[in-house]
């Protein structure tokens, strides 16, 4: 179960696009802050965004709110989930792939945002995810460092 | 439960991975000087509370926070010995006898900030869940009370449970906010231990109603009608709501038609089983018009599948009438007139407006609303129902549990 703090680890920083004047991204913290294989609340300020960093290193960053009833759909299991499969036959799978919500249990792609397996126009709202020190356009990045855009998709 | 989480895993389980979990939290939040979720969630509230208009919750859990050994003190000198023994086993028995698809079936932000099991801390309750939605009155079910009293075979040790399980939930909510009010327990199997009980609690101004868990043996049969009738005495009314090892326990325990369903989802979607053939039982044996001043609650059950219910049970009257000669009125008018409903777990249709449609005409009178707090198939009060008139929110989400609860004037 994943019942834990929610305290993000560190402030998250504003970071302003050169081009625009505008806030593009937040820096959230260290590549260490997100070590635990699965989602970590982000002190973006007024928007309740968490960072999943997958064991086999990719990121997401999604807004802590389940379409369906508002769950906290980021507390939910990410570890993977039983893929449609014949009677009597169980096929687990989809690890990190996607976001379970612990209310009543809604599964979401976190590539796309859409229900898993089950139709539906309901999308969990994600954010992009950038990590230093890969550059970003306009942006100053630092190594080391997770960037997650102000805006969501 | 909708399911009540706890039916279908062990407790002593779960128990153990909230503790671990709890443990996690508390270093995280050391490490941070921050706080849980649930607390962090409680600056909402505040502001919600002014924008929603009041209403009135008919599903509350109340937790016991610990095994059997904290029912002990509450417990005769004699049973204490006979079950101190035993008190180191699950909470609720039948464990493990359904996986629950859902790990941990309780909203994982209902954490106390002093931890523990979500619902035990009626302050954090009343902050997290009546303060948000401007909730009046809270209707406290106790679920633990309900299984171990159907879990027992002996009628003795069903009703100490069960007593125990009352006296330990009056000790820890009674006085704590005055939006509570209780559910009192009873343990069906022997009911003149039940109507003990009533009269031992039954002018508690705390207690609003009778929670009788449903076992093998239809409402309407006679069994009950000791109960009833001290039901009626106290002014008070009969709610039933899933928990009493339904459809798990072989003896005692309600079974569904056609025998045990195998998995968790067939239970889940078939609890409307057992008050459908209580609802029965009561119109034609007549309890209904033996007690006329007593009204039954069917909390956590469903609703929608009482109108083809209905449909039924009227063309039936109209042609067996004479098999029930006592019934003298349209048993739809029973259903409209005696019985109530929640609304959690909300149904879905794929066509949303159905289900509103049909509370419009059918259930504008004797739908209650009910969040179903801490489980995992909670509802939310804004978030279910849209497009209801106006009158009929009012009166769904506000008036028809007033009709039903005996509270404080």
């Amino acid at each position: 179960m994943t019942t834990r703090n929610t305290s993000p680890r560190s402030q998250a920083k504003p970071v302003v696009d050169e081009a625009t004047g505008r806030v593009a991204w937040y820096d959230v913290g260290s590549v260490a802050d997100f070590s635990e294989a699965k989602f970590i609340p982000t002190g973006i300020p007024d928007k309740d965004i968490w960072v999943l960093h997958t064991p086999d290193d990719r990121w997401y960053a999604l807004r802590n709110t389940c379409p369906h009833q508002g769950g906290p759909i980021c507390m939910g299991e990410v570890r993977g989930t039983f893929l449609p499969s014949e009677p009597g036959e169980y096929v687990f799978g989809y690890e990190y792939g996607l976001i379970k919500c612990p209310y009543h249990g809604w599964e979401f792609d976190l590539e796309t945002g859409q229900p898993l397996f089950t139709p539906g126009k309901e999308r969990v709202v994600r954010y992009d995810v950038h990590v230093g020190p890969a550059s970003l356009h306009e942006v100053k990045v630092e190594e080391g460092r997770v960037y997650v855009s102000a805006k969501g998709k | 439960m909708s399911e009540i989480w706890p039916l279908s895993f062990d407790f002593c389980r779960f128990a153990a991975k909230m503790d671990e979990q709890l443990r996690i939290a508390g270093a995280a939040q050391q490490e941070s000087g921050g706080v849980t979720v649930a607390v962090q969630e409680l600056e909402t509230p505040v502001e919600t509370r002014k924008a929603l208009r009041p209403i009135n919750d008919v599903d509350v859990h109340p937790s016991i926070g610990g095994g059997l050994e904290v029912l002990l003190p509450y417990m005769p000198k004699a049973w204490q010995e006979k079950i101190k023994p035993h008190a180191r086993g699950p909470l609720r028995p039948g464990g493990g006898r359904y996986l629950h698809p859902i790990e941990v079936p309780v909203m994982r932000d209902a954490i106390p900030p002093g931890g523990g099991m979500p619902a035990t801390d009626p302050q954090f309750v009343a902050r997290q869940h009546l303060d948000r939605y401007n909730v009046q009155h809270g209707l406290l079910i106790e679920i633990v009370a309900s299984t171990l009293a159907i879990a027992a075979v002996d009628p003795d040790h069903s009703a100490v449970l069960v007593s125990a399980c009352n006296d330990y939930i009056l000790d820890h909510w009674q006085g704590q906010d005055d939006r509570y009010t209780y559910a009192l327990t009873v343990s069906p199997l022997d009911p003149s231990l039940a109507v003990r009980e009533i009269h031992r609690h039954g002018k508690n101004p705390f207690v609003s109603c009778i929670f009788l868990p449903i076992q093998n043996i239809r409402l309407g049969n006679r069994h009950y009608y000791p109960i009833f009738e001290a039901a009626v005495e106290h002014g008070l009314n009969i709610v039933c709501h899933p928990g009493a090892g339904e459809s798990m326990f072989q003896g005692t325990g309600a079974v569904f038609a056609c025998g045990i369903a195998e998995r968790y989802i067939e239970r889940y979607v078939e609890w409307g089983q057992i008050p459908w053939s209580c609802i029965s039982s009561l119109i034609f044996n007549g309890a209904l018009d033996r007690y006329p001043d007593l009204k039954f609650m069917w909390v956590e059950w469903g609703f929608a599948w009482a109108v083809p219910m209905s449909w039924r049970m009227d063309k039936s009257w109209r042609e067996l009438r004479a098999d029930c000669p006592w019934v003298k009125t349209w048993p739809s008018d029973y259903l409209h007139d005696r019985f109530f409903f929640s609304t959690q777990p909300i149904d879905e249709p794929r066509r949303e407006g159905d289900l509103v449609r049909m509370v419009e005409d059918y259930f504008a009178d004797n739908l209650c609303f009910a969040s179903d707090y801490p489980h995992w198939d909670n509802d939310r009060p804004d978030m279910i129902l849209k497009g209801l008139k106006p009158e009929t929110q009012q009166k769904v989400y506000h008036d028809n549990a007033l009709k039903f609860l005996r509270l404080p004037k």
